[in-house]
């Protein structure tokens, strides 16, 4: 069974992931999130069944015509696709119905995609504890990652309960520029205290950082990548 | 407000040393307001001014000269005063910058202006004249020279105008425009009602202008049928929609629909786009009502002024998006929910999808400039950016060793077509395989960090060796023939270079601050609005102007 799940940006901010599925091995990289890098795990035996059922079920499905052939592409948008054999590439917006036939099959990979995250096999990820808030980027995972830092903005914002923007705060920390291999262990501060409350009843707050480049598919290719955290 | 400082000029060089002519706005001679350089050339001659002017210490440049950002400028004035063909903007003094330099210098001794050699060299009257005729400025952040007013409404197809089709039983403001054109084309009598109902009198009319017209009499008001009407009866309200189409970061067919109401009253142009906002998530009429006051602040800064009237008549340009009607829509939701929890920070809005959690102060105005039909105006190719900003290529980073271009463009080369080992095999055909192009991105990715002039030049290296070879047109064919369609993360990386791009509200917006609460804004400079963004508005002005009062007038946009 061979089955890919890639998300696309239409535009150059990291927005991107790919899953792939070779029988019972899964692999993954996504240049956004929490966690941005290469993950992997094993699937279970009922995993692959129900992956199998779906594909099935989609197969013999009209696959609808990709996005940019017969209409065109949504500035700033995103497409998902979806590979797998016996089925024909299909691209779709992932806001918009998934296409008849795929709809059980794009909920297991979405769902696959993100469990991933919790088995990294080489990622940063952005750490925030507190109050104070501090922030930090680490290492996730048992593999050394290629990493090109840089300036890095961290950006925090108070959202309030009817999702106003409240206040936020940036921090700029300039980070070492040439290209690192990082392992287990490893970990950068960024601020001891992002001098932001934390959000009140029904409101958020969310702190980002871009953007340093990592190896996100371990083929030597540096991406920007974006990283983020929430508290409710 | 955007900041527009001059170039800085050497000394000596200002730009009005030496003018073969007195500018027709010039102060008046002898009066207070005369440069003091223009004085002495009036008093003693150009030939002697010319002759003060490049015995100073001035800025020469010549063949080998660079890489620097000042020939990168000098390079964007010879376009701008028609350098054939084009100047690569790569801030390098090369064998065609200086027969550019050449043909320009012919040119000046063709007028009889004193002081200037066909030497291939800049410095002196040369340059004088380069930043007389083509100044640089800094727009959006960018240093650049402008060449035209740009061409921001890229419609897919022009032959089919900007209205919609109307027929028998169609209402709003296009048949209110429709009445209100053939009443003053005086197709009806007694005039019609405008109240914008097609009805049989509206029906009627429009066939009496179709025969008197010579077009097909059919009641329809379809293509060939408005551009006789827009051109026989003004109006002073209407409805505009068209289909616009983008290539951006190398993928073709982006775009969308646009569509919106304009209004003309006695001192403003009103446009109006209705959105249709389908909550998706509660708790976001808050934010709703930011981005709808954002929208309307960033964009109402410009009024039109007609430069024809003596006392410079002006009309404000008005920009509002109102919840409701029937321009667009657009699903409005507190995140991506198709995104993990903690990754929904990173929610991006785009045209058709706003996130109440994307904090980008630009975000719903640049979308708004979408939906009244820009274009963006980063990752664009020289040629698209060129015609949509009118602005010369930025010069972005000129360093790097030559010899490393030459490389590089050979080792773009050796990777093309894409030789990547894809293991195991991509299932099917794999389109927007993320593993293709992995080998030519490392390769690029390693010497090629951002756009400007040092890519320029590897492009230029590139075609040097492979017959006048496009880079980019070469990579965009290598990643097509791998079944690559889309925005494929190598396939932007590898072309990336290669475009262009700005800090204005259509270009970029990755460094856009939040606009947050307690008094916090975002920088006004940081991501404004240019005068090309309304230019097609203060157009649509002047052409019912001239219609209203059968004035050719000349409208220009001025920030309020």
């Amino acid at each position: 069974m061979n089955v890919r799940f890639t998300r696309m940006p239409h535009g150059l901010a990291p927005q991107s992931w790919s899953l792939a599925i070779d029988g019972a091995h899964l692999t993954a990289g996504q240049d956004f999130g929490h966690r941005a890098g290469r993950f992997a795990r094993e699937l279970s035996a009922a995993e692959q069944a129900d992956l199998e059922r779906a594909i099935a079920a989609a197969t013999g499905a009209r696959a609808p015509s990709a996005p940019g052939t017969d209409r065109p592409l949504r500035p700033e948008g995103v497409t998902e696709w979806i590979s797998a054999d016996g089925l024909p590439d299909v691209g779709f917006d992932p806001h918009a119905e998934p296409p008849a036939g795929y709809g059980e099959l794009l909920q297991l990979l979405r769902a696959l995609r993100e469990d991933l995250a919790e088995s990294p096999v080489a990622a940063l990820e952005l750490d925030v504890t507190g109050p104070p808030l501090r922030a930090r980027l680490r290492h996730a995972g048992t593999e050394p990652l290629a990493v090109r830092l840089g300036p890095l903005t961290l950006q925090a914002t108070l959202f309030g309960p009817d999702s106003t923007l409240l206040d936020s705060a940036t921090v700029t920390v300039d980070a070492p520029g040439e290209t690192d291999e990082v392992g287990p262990g490893w970990s950068l501060p960024l601020t001891d205290d992002l001098a932001i409350p934390g959000p009140a009843e029904g409101g958020f707050l969310t702190v980002t950082v871009g953007t340093p480049s990592v190896d996100v598919y371990g083929d030597a290719v540096l991406h920007p990548v974006e990283l983020s955290w929430m508290a409710e | 407000m955007t900041d527009r400082a001059p170039r800085a000029q050497s000394p000596g060089t200002k730009s009005s040393v030496a003018r073969p002519r007195p500018h027709k706005h010039a102060p008046k001679p002898g009066s207070d307001q005369e440069p003091e350089i223009l004085r002495l050339q009036r008093q003693v001659g150009n030939r002697v001014v010319a002759t003060f002017v490049t015995g100073l210490h001035v800025q020469r440049e010549k063949e080998g000269d660079g890489p620097t950002q000042a020939i990168g400028v000098m390079q964007q004035q010879l376009n701008a005063v028609g350098a054939t063909p084009r100047l690569a903007i790569t801030g390098r003094f090369d064998a065609e910058t200086t027969a550019a330099t050449k043909a320009f210098q012919k040119k000046l001794i063709k007028e009889k202006l004193a002081g200037v050699t066909e030497d291939g060299v800049i410095g002196g009257v040369t340059l004088a004249q380069l930043n007389a005729r083509a100044p640089s400025v800094t727009i959006s952040g960018n240093q650049t020279v402008v060449t035209g007013p740009g061409n921001t409404q890229q419609l897919l197809n022009p032959a089919l105008g900007t209205h919609a089709q109307l027929a028998a039983g169609a209402k709003g403001v296009a048949v209110k425009e429709l009445q209100e054109r053939l009443n003053n084309a005086g197709a009806a009598t007694p005039k019609l009602a405008v109240d914008g109902v097609f009805g049989p009198k509206t029906d009627a009319a429009l066939k009496a202008f179709q025969t008197g017209a010579k077009v097909t009499a059919n009641g329809i008001a379809d293509p060939g049928t408005w551009a006789k009407l827009e051109t026989a009866g003004a109006a002073k309200q209407g409805h505009v929609e068209f289909d616009w189409r983008e290539e951006v970061e190398g993928v073709k067919n982006v775009g969308l629909r646009a569509a919106f109401d304009w209004k003309q009253t006695k001192t403003a142009l009103n446009i109006t786009v209705g959105i249709n906002f389908t909550k998706k998530h509660a708790g976001v009429d808050g934010a709703i009502n930011t981005w709808l006051s954002d929208i309307k602040e960033i964009w109402s800064t410009f009024k039109a002024v007609n430069v024809s009237d003596p006392k410079k008549k002006s009309m404000n340009l008005n920009f509002e998006a109102k919840r409701g009607g029937k321009d667009h829509s657009v699903d409005v939701f507190r995140f991506d929910p198709t995104l993990a929890k903690k990754d929904r920070p990173l929610s991006r809005s785009n045209s058709g999808t706003w996130y109440t959690i994307d904090p980008r102060r630009s975000m719903a105005p640049h979308e708004f400039g979408h939906l009244i039909g820009l274009a963006d105006e980063y990752n664009r190719t020289e040629e698209h950016y060129v015609d949509v900003t009118g602005e010369e290529p930025s010069i972005g980073n000129v360093a790097g060793n030559a010899a490393d271009a030459t490389k590089l463009a050979a080792d773009i080369k050796a990777n093309l077509p894409l030789n990547d080992v894809i293991t195991p095999p991509p299932p099917v055909a794999a389109t927007n395989d993320p593993r293709w192009g992995a080998k030519l991105a490392a390769v690029i990715g390693a010497k090629l960090t951002g756009q400007g002039g040092f890519s320029r030049f590897v492009a230029q290296q590139y075609a040097k060796a492979n017959a006048g070879a496009s880079v980019y047109a070469d990579i965009q064919a290598a990643f097509a023939a791998k079944g690559v369609t889309g925005f494929e993360a190598n396939f932007a990386r590898c072309v990336t270079p290669f475009l262009y791009s700005n800090r204005s509200l259509m270009g970029t917006m990755q460094t856009t601050p939040a606009k947050g609460g307690g008094g916090k804004s975002a920088a006004d400079h940081e991501h404004p609005i240019e005068p090309r963004h309304v230019q097609p508005f203060v157009n649509l002005l002047a052409r019912e102007w001239a219609l209203q009062t059968g004035k050719a007038d000349t409208w220009k946009p001025e920030r309020r």
